[in-house]
């Protein structure tokens, strides 16, 4: 064999592995860094069908201009879209329900 | 000598301790983990299924009320001279509880995976006491909620005083 051919051989396994190196590092970043957690393109993880259907039908979003004169109606307008805001994350039912990990809901009986 | 013996002492407690540690479960709970243990997994993804979407929820909602209303205002008041100490101190809380809000959830789930990881047949009290310290988590996860919540509100109520004021 060459010098040439055996240099290349070590250039492809030195890509290989670095490859594998910065692979490597990506995921750890992912997992460590909770971006996993927010990941809703994993596997089991992805939007209902019911999801999808309600991304669709969202209004154009209001937007609260940064420059321009503060007045009483601009001020009406403000809270009038940021109270629908609140009335959307209050229809969340419940979320975190502490009573889901329970010892009941979970099966794990007390006596036999 | 006196020293080095106290420390020696100091140390092989330390190392006892864990083991001598008293189980908080009792012998029901622990065959009940053994023989649902793969029924008590599944339940656990669920859960993990059902927070992301909760957590997508509600963090893109609070993110637009920061980002589009509370910081937006500030800004617009500064330019109009108008602004106002509250709502500024209102800014910098709701931002503080926002990254508490997304630490605390990373602390959650990453518990709820490993406790999803864990083998419930061989460890049920190991495994009962990580559901002990995943549920204080999610307990968290709620006042956290709740805080960004209440908080919201009060930009509501000092946004509504300015407006009385004008």
């Amino acid at each position: 064999m060459t010098a040439g051919g055996r240099n290349l051989i070590l250039l492809g396994i030195g890509a290989i592995f670095v490859t594998f190196l910065m692979t490597g590092v990506s995921l750890a970043i992912y997992h460590n860094s909770g971006d996993i957690y927010l990941d809703r393109s994993r596997p089991g993880f992805l939007p209902d069908e019911e999801e999808l259907e309600e991304e669709k039908t969202v209004e154009e979003d209001y937007e609260f201009e940064k420059t321009g004169k503060i007045t009483k109606e601009v001020l009406d307008e403000y809270l009038s879209n940021i109270k629908k805001e609140l009335e959307t994350i209050n229809s969340y039912e419940e979320p975190f329900n502490i009573e889901v990990l329970s010892n009941e809901r979970l099966g794990i009986i007390e006596e036999r | 000598m006196k020293k080095t013996s106290v420390i020696i002492c100091c140390c092989l407690l330390a190392l006892i301790c864990p083991v001598v540690s008293v189980s908080a479960i009792s012998e029901g709970q622990k065959n009940s983990i053994i023989d649902n243990c793969e029924k008590i997994k599944d339940s656990l993804k669920n859960v993990q299924k059902l927070d992301s979407k909760a957590r997508v929820f509600l963090g893109s909602h609070f993110e637009t009320v920061y980002s589009k209303y509370i910081t937006t205002l500030n800004v617009r008041l500064v330019e109009n001279n108008l602004s106002k100490t509250n709502l500024i101190n209102n800014q910098s809380e709701y931002a503080t509880a926002k990254v508490t809000f997304v630490n605390d959830y990373i602390s959650y789930q990453q518990g709820l995976e490993d406790l999803v990881a864990m083998d419930c047949r061989a460890e049920p009290e190991g495994f009962y006491n990580k559901l002990t310290s995943v549920r204080e988590k999610r307990k968290k996860m709620v006042s956290d909620v709740s805080a960004l919540k209440s908080l919201a509100s009060k930009n509501v109520k000092f946004v509504t005083e300015l407006k009385e004021s004008l």
